[in-house]
């Protein structure tokens, strides 16, 4: 069938008998290289372990957030009761209970995160949710009608319902909140008669559940239909226990800039703050990349990459994960030996059974060739021609990386907290800085690593004890096997803080007879040898106190501990298999640029076809194609073009002799010059205008 | 130099720091944009000092501080952002038939040309081709051929010897600071009114009708480009070649949840089309040509329900039709694939088709195969349907020609043949009933027979329905009314208040497709 051409349709359905495609048939060991299959399973298995750590860490933090936001819902309207009507009519419920819920910059993850609101809402509180956004409130029937069909409609109440609901499923009924108060009057209250509340004693709370108005997005609700819906519920609030929840992506004080005090005095409103998105890259960043369990990992370019996608462009951690995933992805399809990139303990089987070729390859990656290099003679031609022998070297090197990411993390948390609250931030403030830095390169070799320490070597005893503990705690957390030793010694050094005091007090004294030597100065004859002396005095170094010869003997120890663990994963050997650095891949895929690519399709057609030769990036050539030439002409122009003269000027390149008539040109010409123009304009670089005859308007600025 | 009224001399106390500070900045200038002015290196080193302040007082900010995004920034061959998203600027209409001539004329013969311009054009396009040369403030070097680059490092050399005697020693700073900032701002501001002279286009009076041929029809032009040669024939296949190589990775990465989108130059219908049948010709698909001018969301929606799923019911609400094709998805999975070509069509640049599609999009397996073509295609999406299609972005450029895509589009310089209106007419017309044909061919023949009259107003309603009453094709006046609303509806006809007060009736359809129509509805 011809989709092509239609002028009557513009869908075309194609029917087809295979219903699930299989991955395995596009997984073809020519393209991607030998056991593709066998590496994607690997990565698919990795994947599968890391979406239910990432799901495991949503819920957690989700839980969290919620946890406080659900009790006050529950709590607010557990004096509501329409028992003794004549009480509740007395009684004044002015006051809606509203929980103001600042969810930071809107992203696409609040969808996830209101989703999951919801059904924790409906599970653990009340079966009447009701979710509001604002693209579907445009008036006030609509955002009533909205609540009604999300309240009413609820499967779960039906469920636990014997008779149904006729009249409520008739569509005649008005959609109004006194339909929805009877409704909930006659539901609730005929079904907790008194003999059914003794046998259900624990639900006493939940005997009037609240009716919870849930609204995604606040600020960009209409002023005057939030208003009147707020107002229309709080003349209900005695028959009803309406709840609302505003997710505020500002500041609170959007509530009452979109709010009157007529309006907002209705509200009795409680504030519950979404920690920042940030906050969750870095938990996100914690368990899933610095982690030893997963032992892929992304490169110091792509990790950065990802992470200014995040800072820059969206704040959505959804699209890291996204990110994290095509790496993880592309790593398996496409590195041939990452099957090998697996966890420790399958290793000695994977290398059992990799053949000569596999072997080969790993001869190959350049860290590997590295590491023959340092070896002793003796070794080298057995690496290289011995399968037995290399084999075990590369079961030694794999098993040496596992290790090298047990180690790394502590080490780096370590490092992190002693740097984090430095003035400046030489390192940078989060884990996730340092982290790349050491993905980077040697941290150790840095400056800012070297000023660090400087500054270290400066801080005050409580600061320093503080940091210490602190350090401890990190490396004492469990699963943590790897460094006995640190926090044995660490906690020796805490030991010598306490014995400090005594110590000083013997220094002291030592240091009082110095000192009385040194302030006598001798009276001078001239200014010259007074300035000689005091120079002298200031060579005489100052002799160091307890505490400050403890606290550099702590630092040259962790310096060392630094430079021993944080070494910089692209000096270790096989570093290629577990570590993912495309960076081109990763931003041609994620972060493309469609309209450069097109204007450089345009305006460099050598780019992508050779046989154009032009010497100067500028220039015109009738060897270009036509929609390159009419592109780069109307480049020249302002915000007005000629059609004649564009024509003229398109002729006058194409046609290599300049004898020809303006006024004849040939047809052919002409009818390339308007297949080139209307493509112009399909791709938006033009439109017709109305202004001046035979004109087109452009619509670009730039000139290239 | 007085007798140069367009150089000025500006003269400026330089302190030793800061001429350190201006050659470290010039040199790192270089080294990123060649054609930078030189002014702009006082400007950055100024502006150094600003982030220096700021980075100073954030100490205490939030984590978030800002440094230059280094990983976005990394050029991989293409255009950078400054390149491609500039300022507008003023430029006069003779360039481009410079530009013209520039390209057709061997290279020796152009230099000597250009000396021969006449003086005043030559001048006037020099000063708007590289606006950075009238800008040099700072130097005063006596030959204005020197290359921007060359001028910078001269100016480094005078700054960094200060023995030499230049006039720039007695100002004092402040005015020299002051006399700095005026010196570019009267380009600026003269660039500035230039760009907003509202009065005439600055465009020469040609029109097209200078031409032999002011306007082709389709067919002509048709029949004129398939004459064309193909150019670039082995690369283009070449380039072709190579993207339909990625055809296994677009699946794999389909079944891995990703959707695919195109870009780049290019017609990519026919890589699309080669894919569908090469790879899902045993599955489900949809190909929808966004590209069609009176496509609907509900027509992309109809075609899963009705076409796939053999669904024969109606739905409220599009958003309710999507609701539907997700639960039938999640009963039963399997795969069905959604190619679109033009998901920037400009029937579906509405918010509310792509919100459909990207609701679609999130139905467990539906997948779209996409491309797009406008420049600003991308803006269609914001950061939440974005993250709901889950893109993965392919460069497919073909250099291949939007036949199709474009065979809709009203080009300026075509003329409407109106085969695209004669078609829907015939369509219609099919669906009358014989009275009604008669009455729409009665009018459509008395305006024949009118068409040589200018200022026809259309056909009298109360001529037209005598006329009618007397062919037996109506026999009142409510079952004419009737006829004339059906017409109405399909917009075949139009009707017209004359200054007599009389309504009149007007087929718009010029009269070449008008006599077409009514030799080819003899034969329906």
């Amino acid at each position: 069938m011809d989709t092509a051409g239609s002028v009557s349709k513009g869908c075309f359905a194609f029917k087809g008998k295979k219903k699930v495609a299989k991955l395995e048939n596009y997984l073809s060991d020519d393209e991607f290289g030998q056991s593709v299959v066998k590496r994607h399973q690997v990565g698919q298995d990795m994947w599968t372990e890391i979406d239910t750590q990432i799901q495991i860490l949503q819920e957690e933090l989700n839980s969290r957030i919620f946890d406080d936001l659900l009790t006050f819902a529950a709590d607010s309207c557990s004096t509501f009761t329409l028992d003794n009507l004549e009480t509740s009519k007395t009684m004044v419920y002015r006051e809606i209970p509203t929980a103001a819920l600042v969810t930071g910059v809107n992203t696409p993850d609040h969808g996830v995160m209101f989703a999951t609101l919801v059904s924790l809402l409906k599970e653990r509180v009340s079966p009447l949710v009701a979710i509001l956004k604002s693209k579907d409130c445009q008036n006030v029937k609509n955002t009533i009608s909205k609540t009604l069909s999300q309240m009413v409609d609820n499967p779960q109440l039906l469920h636990d319902e014997d008779e149904k609901e006729e009249e409520l499923t008739q569509k005649n009924l008005p959609l109004t909140l006194s339909t929805l108060a009877q409704w909930y009057k006659h539901k609730f209250k005929s079904k907790l008669s008194p003999k059914k509340r003794r046998s259900k004693g624990d639900d006493l709370k939940h005997k009037y559940p609240p009716a919870i108005v849930v609204l995604q997005d606040f600020e960009s609700f209409l002023p005057h239909v939030i208003q009147d819906f707020i107002t229309i519920a709080s003349s209900y609030l005695h028959q009803l226990p309406i709840v609302f929840v505003f997710g505020i992506a500002t500041t609170i004080s959007a509530v009452h800039s979109l709010l009157p005090n007529a309006v907002s005095s209705l509200l009795c409103m409680e504030k519950f703050m979404a920690p920042p998105s940030s906050e969750y890259l870095t938990m996100l960043i914690n368990q899933i990349v610095m982690t030893p369990e997963y032992p892929f990992k992304i490169g110091a370019r792509v990790f950065q990459l990802l992470l200014d996608i995040f800072l820059y462009h969206d704040f959505s951690v959804l699209n890291f994960v996204k990110g994290f995933r095509f790496s993880l992805l592309d790593h398996y399809l496409n590195m041939p030996l990452s099957h090998l990139c697996c966890p420790l303990k399958e290793i000695h089987k994977k290398v059992k059974v990799m053949d000569a070729e596999e072997v080969e390859t790993i001869r190959q990656l350049p860290s590997f060739m590295r590491f023959v290099e340092e070896n002793p003679a003796s070794n080298q031609p057995k690496l290289l021609l011995d399968e037995k022998f290399a084999k075990e070297a590369i079961v030694d090197l794999l098993e040496k990386m596992h290790t090298y990411h047990m180690t790394l993390f502590p080490v780096l948390q370590c490092l992190h907290k002693l740097v984090c609250k430095l003035p400046k931030h030489p390192l940078g403030k989060q884990q996730r800085e340092v982290y790349s830095l050491v993905l980077e390169s040697n941290i150790f070799e840095t400056d800012a690593y070297k000023q660090s320490m400087e500054l270290l070597r400066m801080l005050a005893k409580d600061e320093l004890e503080e940091m210490l503990k602190q350090s401890i705690d990190v490396l004492m957390e469990k699963d943590r096997k790897a460094i006995t030793y640190l926090p044995t010694d660490l906690s020796l050094f805490m030991d010598r803080f306490n014995t400090l005091d005594d110590l000083i007090g013997e220094e002291e004294d030592k240091g009082a007879e110095d000192e009385s030597s040194l302030k006598v100065i001798p009276k001078q004859k001239n200014m010259y040898e007074l300035r000689q002396t005091l120079k002298e005095m200031k060579k005489k170094k100052k002799k160091l106190s307890p505490y400050e010869k403890l606290r550099s003997e702590i630092i040259d120890y962790f310096d060392s501990v630094f430079r021993k663990y944080l070494i910089c994963p692209k000096n270790l050997p096989l570093h290629e298999i577990f570590y993912y650095d495309a960076i081109g891949t990763v931003k041609k895929y994620l972060n493309a640029s469609p309209r450069s690519a097109t204007q450089l399709a345009l305006s460099n057609p050598q780019y992508h076809l050779q046989s154009i030769n032009c010497d100067e990036e500028e220039n015109l050539s009738s060897a270009m194609p036509d929609i390159c030439i009419v592109y780069k002409l109307h480049l020249e122009c302002g915000m007005f073009i000629n059609l004649y003269d564009w024509l003229q000027a398109f002729i006058t390149v194409i046609s290599s002799d300049a004898e020809f008539d303006p006024k004849n040109p040939d047809q052919v010409l002409q009818a390339r010059f308007i297949r080139a123009v209307s493509e112009l304009q399909f791709l938006g670089f033009i439109m017709p205008t109305k202004r001046k005859t035979d004109h087109v308007v452009r619509l670009t600025w730039g000139n290239c | 130099m007085a007798s140069l009224p367009k150089k000025r001399v500006s003269v400026s106390f330089v302190d030793d720091d800061d001429v350190v500070q201006h050659i470290i900045e010039s040199a790192k200038a270089k080294g990123k944009k060649k054609k930078q002015a030189p002014f702009a290196s006082k400007c950055s080193s100024k502006k150094k000092d600003l982030e220096e302040m700021v980075e100073g007082s954030s100490d205490e900010a939030d984590e978030l501080n800002f440094r230059a995004s280094s990983a976005l920034a990394v050029d991989d061959g293409g255009l950078s952002g400054g390149d491609v998203f500039q300022f507008r600027y003023t430029k006069k209409d003779c360039e481009m038939a410079e530009k013209a001539t520039e390209a057709s004329t061997p290279k020796s013969i152009l230099k000597s040309k250009a000396v021969s311009f006449t003086p005043s054009k030559a001048d006037a396009s020099s000063k708007h081709i590289s606006p950075q040369r009238s800008s040099h403030s700072e130097s005063d070097s006596e030959d204005s051929s020197i290359s921007s680059e060359e001028y910078e490092d001269c100016d480094v050399d005078e700054y960094e010897d200060p023995s030499k005697p230049s006039p720039s020693t007695k100002l004092p700073l402040s005015s020299a600071e002051a006399g700095l900032s005026f010196e570019h701002e009267p380009s600026t501001l003269q660039d500035y009114f230039d760009l907003h002279a509202s009065g005439a286009v600055s465009t020469s009076d040609h029109t097209l009708s200078k031409l032999h041929i002011p306007s082709m029809d389709k067919e002509t032009l048709n029949k004129m480009l398939s004459s064309v040669p193909e150019r670039h024939v082995e690369e283009c296949a070449a380039l072709y070649r190579q993207h339909r190589m990625l055809f296994r990775k677009w699946m794999l990465h389909m079944c891995h949840g990703f959707n695919i989108l195109l870009y780049g130059l290019g017609s990519k219908r026919n890589l699309l089309e080669d894919f569908q049948q090469s790879y899902l010709k045993d599955f489900s698909c949809l190909v929808v040509n966004g590209y069609f001018p009176s496509l609907t969301i509900k027509d992309i929606l109809n075609g899963i329900t009705e076409d796939i799923f053999q669904h024969k019911g109606t739905f409220r609400s599009p958003l309710d039709q999507c609701e539907f094709i997700r639960q039938e998805f999640e009963k039963e999975p399997r795969d069905f694939y959604l190619i679109i070509h033009n998901i920037d069509g400009s029937m579906l640049r509405n918010e509310k088709a792509q919100n459909i599609l990207s609701l679609l999009s999130q139905a467990p397996g539906i997948h779209i195969l996409a491309s797009v073509d406008h420049i600003n295609s991308s803006l269609v999406w914001d950061q939440a349907k974005c993250s709901h299609f889950n893109w993965l972005w392919f460069n497919v450029t073909t250099f291949s020609s939007y036949t199709e895509e474009t065979s809709y589009e009203n080009s300026i310089l075509v003329q409407q043949s109106g085969a695209l209106a004669l078609s829907s007419l015939i369509h219609v017309m099919k669906s009358l009933t014989p009275n009604a044909q008669g009455i729409f061919l009665l009018l459509a023949k008395y305006q024949l027979k009118n068409k040589d009259i200018s200022t026809y107003p259309g056909m009298p309603i109360l001529i037209m329905y005598e006329m009618c009453r007397e062919a037996f094709l109506v026999n009142s006046d409510l079952t004419f009314k009737a006829q004339l609303t059906e017409f109405r509806d399909h917009k075949l006809i139009r009707s017209k208040k004359c200054f007599d007060g009389r309504d009149h009736l007007l087929i718009p359809i010029d009269s070449a497709t008008l006599t077409e129509f009514i030799e080819q509805s003899h034969n329906l």
